[in-house]
């Protein structure tokens, strides 16, 4: 599962978490975001 | 039956999704993984001259960019007038004139308007004038069988958004549950001849 997360949480997400990302939104306002997890639930595959 | 194509249809996204979304998709975002996992084998492993740690290689981790995920949100005009950059908080005033503070979004929660405030904060680029906005990420995993009978199933990772309200998150028509990852599953079998090959020892059972 740790091993998933590696590849999953890449270097791209990383760079977005550490230095955030400029995106356009849908209403037109140009926003520096800031992505932070607020929540992680799961049930981890049988060990 | 007509009817239950052309749901079929708008569900899997023709004409309404945007093909690249789709896993199918020769030009999609999905990508397919090996994943490596470190095993260990009662050797030491500290010196350059050491042996490498073994690896225990799990194909078929099909898996999306979190950043496109986000992006790919953001920029959605139908899930725009959901979406709440900005926090806030709710009260709700008693006839006897008590106020109770109202918890329900996690866009109103103090860990949220905390953390607005912690970006709002942070010293500005220079010459940058961009507003800031905090993405709440929730992320959530767990198996799914996908029939009745049988032992068809999935480990997906899904993404939510707190910025969206918990009764569009809720809703399966809205779209707002993103799939990130579906996670490969290995028989404990063939799990300890594969470890048993690389360390010549036996994985512990599970």
């Amino acid at each position: 599962m740790h091993a998933v997360w590696n590849v999953i949480l890449d270097d791209d997400f990383m760079h977005a978490y550490e230095h955030v990302i400029i995106i356009e939104c849908a209403d037109g306002i140009t926003r520096h975001v800031y992505p932070q997890i607020f929540t992680y639930s799961a049930d981890y595959p049988e060990k | 039956m007509t009817r239950e194509t052309a749901l079929l249809d708008r569900t899997i996204g023709i004409n309404t999704t945007p093909s690249h979304l789709l896993p199918t998709h020769p030009g999609s975002t999905w990508q397919e993984t090996v994943v490596r996992i470190p095993v260990p084998d009662h050797q030491k492993h500290h010196r350059p001259m050491d042996a490498p740690i073994p690896h225990l290689e799990v194909p078929g981790l099909h898996h999306r960019s979190v950043t496109e995920i986000i992006k790919a949100t953001l920029t959605d005009q139908t899930a725009a007038p959901d979406y709440h950059h900005l926090p806030f908080r709710q009260f709700w005033k008693r006839k006897s004139g008590a106020v109770e503070s109202v918890c329900d979004e996690l866009y109103s929660s103090e860990a949220f308007i905390q953390e607005h405030e912690v970006i709002q904060n942070l010293p500005p680029e220079p010459g940058c004038t961009l507003e800031r906005s905090v993405c709440a990420l929730m992320l959530w995993s767990d198996s799914t069988h996908l029939a009745s009978f049988g032992m068809a199933s999935l480990w997906p990772i899904y993404l939510l958004f707190g910025n969206q309200s918990k009764y569009s998150r809720s809703n399966a028509t809205r779209r707002t549950c993103h799939h990130v990852a579906y996670i490969p599953k290995v028989s404990f079998c063939i799990f300890s001849l594969q470890v048993f090959n690389l360390t010549s020892y036996m994985p512990s059972a599970p």
